[in-house]
C-alpha cells in the first residue's frame, strides 16, 4: 500500500471537498496538487487490493495451500488497519466540511 | 518501505521461525533412524538464515544437512546391520536439537509480537486529534 500524504489536505479544504462531487472538477482547482478526492479514491482501491490479498489468503488456508497461517492474518491485520484508515480519513473530511456549513454568515 | 514496512518485515522473521521449527521436528522425528553403516546416515537438517539483500528482512537462504562422523554401532541382530554388522546412528544430537527448537520458537514469538506492536501503533496513529 502506498503511503498517501495527508498532509495534501491542508490545501483550501472547499474547493477540495466539493471536487469529490464533480468527477471532473479535479483539475479545475489547481492549487490542489492530487486532490482529496482522487487521493481517497486511490486509499479505497489499495484498501481494497488488501482485502482481496486477505479473502485469496483465507481461501489458501481453508483448502490447505498456505504453509503460513501468519501471513494470513497479517494480511488480514493490514486490510482492517486499511479500513479504519479510510474510514477516519473520510470521517475527518466530512467533519470539517459540516463544521465550515454550520459557519454563520 | 511500503506502509506497513514493520509488519513486512517481522513477517519474514516468522517465516524463519516456522521453517526452522518444521526443521527441528523433522531431526527430533528422525532421532532413532538407523541406516546401515554402508548408507549414509540421517543427517540432521540446518537452516540458513540470511538478511535480504536490498530490503529489510530475512530469508531463507537454503537447507544445509548437519556435518560430522555419526556414531556407528556393532548391532548384529538388527535387520539393517551391514554384512560386518554395524548400523550407523542418525548424525542428530537431542540436546542441540531442543536448544534449536526453544530459539526458533522465542524467534517466531518475537515477530510475532513484533507485528503485534506494530499494528497498534498504526492503530493509535488513527486517533491523533481525537481528543474530544
Amino acid at each position: 500500500m502506498a503511503v498517501l500524504p495527508i498532509g495534501t489536505v491542508t490545501t483550501p479544504f472547499l474547493p477540495s471537498v466539493s471536487s469529490i462531487s464533480s468527477v471532473s472538477g479535479i483539475g479545475s482547482t489547481p492549487t490542489v496538487a492530487p486532490g482529496f478526492g482522487e487521493m481517497l479514491a486511490k486509499g479505497i482501491e489499495s484498501v481494497t487490493a488488501s482485502q482481496e490479498t486477505a479473502s485469496t489468503l483465507s481461501g489458501q488456508l481453508a483448502t490447505g495451500e498456505l504453509t503460513d497461517i501468519h501471513e494470513f492474518t497479517t494480511a488480514a491485520a493490514k486490510a482492517s488497519l486499511g479500513v479504519s484508515l479510510t474510514a477516519n480519513v473520510r470521517n475527518r473530511a466530512v467533519e470539517a466540511y459540516q463544521e465550515i456549513m454550520r459557519m454563520q454568515v | 518501505m511500503s506502509m506497513f514496512g514493520a509488519m513486512d518485515t517481522a513477517s519474514t522473521g516468522v517465516h524463519l521461525g516456522r521453517v526452522w521449527m518444521d526443521a527441528v521436528s523433522d531431526n527430533i522425528a528422525n532421532l532413532d533412524t538407523v541406516r546401515s553403516a554402508d548408507e549414509e546416515p540421517f543427517r540432521a537438517r540446518l537452516v540458513v538464515a540470511q538478511a535480504r539483500a536490498g530490503q529489510s528482512g530475512v530469508a531463507v537462504a537454503g537447507i544445509e544437512q548437519k556435518g560430522g562422523d555419526p556414531v556407528v554401532v556393532y548391532d548384529p541382530d538388527n535387520p539393517l546391520a551391514n554384512a560386518e554388522g554395524y548400523v550407523t546412528r542418525p548424525q542428530v544430537d537431542l540436546s542441540e536439537e531442543m536448544t534449536h527448537m526453544l530459539v526458533a520458537q522465542r524467534l517466531y514469538q518475537a515477530n510475532l509480537a513484533m507485528i503485534q506492536q506494530a499494528r497498534d501503533t498504526y492503530s493509535s496513529a488513527l486517533t491523533i486529534g481525537k481528543g474530544r
